[in-house]
């Protein structure tokens, strides 16, 4: 209740209406991801207090999830990843005239999603924090390195890529002078170096300028086509009624998934499809504009954001790569993610979970009331969008330190991660690599100082969650290895 | 020797001939990928293989890093063992790239507008202290506008505008975060 106290009044409402709106804005502008939108607007929360920063930056995680599917119904072209799944029946809904529905139970299924993700939030996170203040340096460790494991193993086919990226991220971050021994590493004698790379400007790098960059070199700056979508025709209250379970199922699944580092709402809203689909009583539909698709789709990937919420304020380890940029937005705050947030900064946790209820039900509002302006926010020219992308990447480069040294950093990474990406690297481990780094390196050390190396398997825990990432990479690597065996032997 | 040599190449003369070994390895990498008709995955080969370089440099410049004597810990040691497994992974996918019968090849498009935009946003910053971060930022608005295909005069002009007041009440009224104004201005 202390939390919900904290947010009346007029200026956190206006920061949750602002993050809601400005999240519906970015997830509905295809080639802006939910990652994306909260590493550009991660700057504008350095002048506000922390609990008001975290509290916009939430707002628009989880309004852009939403954002996503309106492109999505409305011209077969998500308007985040997560959204892809949406597509699959809100467009031939738009296509037959009903994009009212489509638009409808994107944004019902949302919002009850959204809340089952918040409920298992406000559930399991204190107890799962009072279960981490007892962990010791070893468990840390061996925690984040399950987290990169398993955020490699996760990339699919390309657990090798993801993987690389991961240890590129770790390496990255040992730039700087070395936190335990004051010694400077990697620092070719340049100052500006002594600090390491500064978190957020290598994110927005990696996020929003190489999603440009990549743009750009496509030369894809043709206006998206216009949008003729009927949604004069809205579901009854009824028709909502009769997919409660539906949308209960999707935002469990959703949860559970996005608890999982590197997992997401994407794979979140595949999973949940694909069940809906084993359940259902008329699979025969889905593809060809089944609400129970839809259903599935957008409560799945809106529950993983309270999912992903749990990892980060419980034991400080992001679940996906739009809460690798709460860290780096917690870290700005000098915030230290994990359990001695719930004991140190018990408000602003409490607070948190309060505005993630309040956002869900202005972004009901706001989705139903404005649903034919959001469509209208495709019609923005790229060639407007992308200078402006820009401009925000250097604006939010330039204020964390006031130094120009960032901007370069943020271009520089926004360069690298348009290149890797050519050649299927993904980003988001890089940004966990940076992220994790410290923890790994500082636990490490701590645990060597205290018991030498025998600690990490003298504990069970810890032993138990690096036989866990042990697992986690040679799974893939096994499957990888027998594949390449059989094409060899077909000749 | 080899520590002598890692201190050597720790300081600003040593990284330029890194990089300069890096850039020669890298240059004759393409050439061998060429004549050993690899040429459709050579980009994939200069990824991987700098991914090696820059493992196996980690390792060599950790072995100047100054030693702490009042401290337990070694500041070489997470180094040397991020540096070790990315020259281990990339040296393993530079092999499954090299020996993959079918490779699809990557193609580039437009990188010439790439530099230009890059080229124009490393001009924003060269006269970000002369010009301020408002008149910098929106001439590189109009600027990449314009190579982004844009034509429309009083649509470049009022989205550059918008943006410098803006930032402006946002950065300087609200959240009370100043951003500089440029030399120009301040004599």
């Amino acid at each position: 209740m202390s939390g919900l106290h904290n947010l009346a009044g007029f200026g956190p409402m206006m920061a949750i209406t602002a993050g809601v709106v400005i999240g519906i804005l970015g997830g509905a502008m295809p080639g802006i991801s939910p990652s994306m939108a909260v590493a550009m607007l991660l700057p504008f929360t350095f002048g506000m207090s922390p609990t008001m920063g975290l509290v916009t930056l939430c707002a628009i995680y989880l309004a852009s999830n939403y954002g996503g599917s309106i492109t999505a119904v409305t011209i077969n072209t998500p308007g985040t990843p997560s959204a892809v799944v949406t597509a699959f029946d809100g467009y031939p809904l738009a296509k037959s005239g009903r994009a009212g529905y489509g638009l409808g139970f994107s944004l019902v299924a949302s919002i009850v999603g959204g809340f089952v993700g918040i409920i298992i939030l406000v559930c399991f996170s204190a107890p799962l924090a009072e279960v981490a203040l007892k962990f010791w340096p070893a468990e840390y460790f061996s925690l984040a390195i399950l987290g990169l494991t398993t955020v490699a193993s996760l990339g699919g086919g390309k657990w090798l890529e993801s993987l690389i990226a991961v240890v590129f991220g770790l390496l990255v971050n040992t730039v700087g002078l070395d936190h335990v021994s004051g010694a400077s590493r990697f620092t070719f004698g340049a100052l500006k170096l002594y600090d390491g790379f500064s978190l957020v400007p290598a994110l927005i790098g990696l996020f929003a300028l190489s999603e440009v960059f990549a743009n750009v070199e496509e030369g894809n700056f043709a206006p998206f086509k216009s949008v003729d979508a009927n949604i004069s025709e809205w579901p009854s209250l009824k028709t909502y009624w009769a997919h409660k379970w539906g949308m209960l199922r999707g935002g469990i699944i959703g949860t559970i998934i996005g608890i999982f580092p590197g997992a997401g709402g994407t794979i979140a809203s595949f999973i949940a499809y694909d069940v809906a689909k084993r359940c259902s009583k008329h699979p025969e539909e889905f593809g060809h504009g089944s609400l129970e698709g839809v259903t599935a789709a957008e409560s799945s990937n809106s529950s993983s954001v309270g999912g992903a919420l749990v990892p980060l304020l419980t034991l400080g380890i992001p679940g996906s790569a739009s809460t690798a940029v709460l860290i780096g937005a917690l870290m700005v705050h000098e915030l230290r993610p994990g359990p001695e947030l719930f004991t140190k900064n018990p408000e602003i946790v409490y607070t948190l979970f309060s505005s993630l209820f309040v956002a869900n039900i202005v972004l009901l509002i706001l989705g139903t009331l404005g649903s034919k302006l959001w469509i209208k926010v495709t019609k923005v020219p790229k060639s407007v969008l992308y200078p402006m992308i820009f401009a925000f990447s250097i604006i939010g480069s330039y204020a964390v330190r006031s130094s120009v040294f960032d901007v370069g950093v943020c271009v520089a990474f926004g360069i690298i991660g348009w290149i890797l990406s050519k050649y299927n690297y993904p980003s988001s481990p890089i940004v966990l690599g940076l992220v994790l780094g410290t923890l790994l390196e500082t636990n490490l050390q701590m645990t060597l100082v205290m018991d030498g190396p025998a600690m990490f398997f003298e504990r069970p825990l810890s032993a138990v969650l690096l036989i866990l990432s042990a697992l986690s990479l040679a799974v893939p690597a096994y499957r990888d290895f027998k594949k390449s065996r059989e094409l060899k032997k077909q000749g | 020797m080899i520590r002598n040599l890692a201190i050597y190449l720790g300081t600003p003369s040593g990284g330029l001939i890194l990089l300069a070994v890096a850039v020669v390895l890298l240059a004759l990498l393409w050439f061998a990928a060429g004549a050993a008709g690899k040429r459709d995955r050579a980009g994939a080969l200069l990824v991987a293989f700098f991914f090696m370089e820059l493992g196996a440099a980690a390792i060599l410049l950790s072995l100047g890093f100054d030693e702490m004597s009042q401290s337990d810990s070694d500041p070489r040691l997470m180094p040397v063992c991020w540096g070790l497994a990315l020259f281990v992974c990339a040296l393993i996918q530079f092999v499954k790239v090299w020996q993959k019968r079918e490779y699809k090849k990557v193609e580039f498009g437009q990188v010439g507008k790439v530099a230009v935009v890059f080229a124009i946003v490393a001009v924003a910053l060269l006269v970000f202290d002369q010009l301020g971060f408002f008149l910098s930022t929106g001439l590189m608005i109009i600027a990449l506008m314009l190579v982004m295909g844009e034509r429309r005069k009083f649509l470049m002009a009022a989205t550059a505008c918008v943006w410098m007041a803006a930032t402006w009440a946002i950065f300087n009224k609200f959240l009370l975060l100043g951003l500089p104004v440029g030399r120009l201005f301040t004599r």
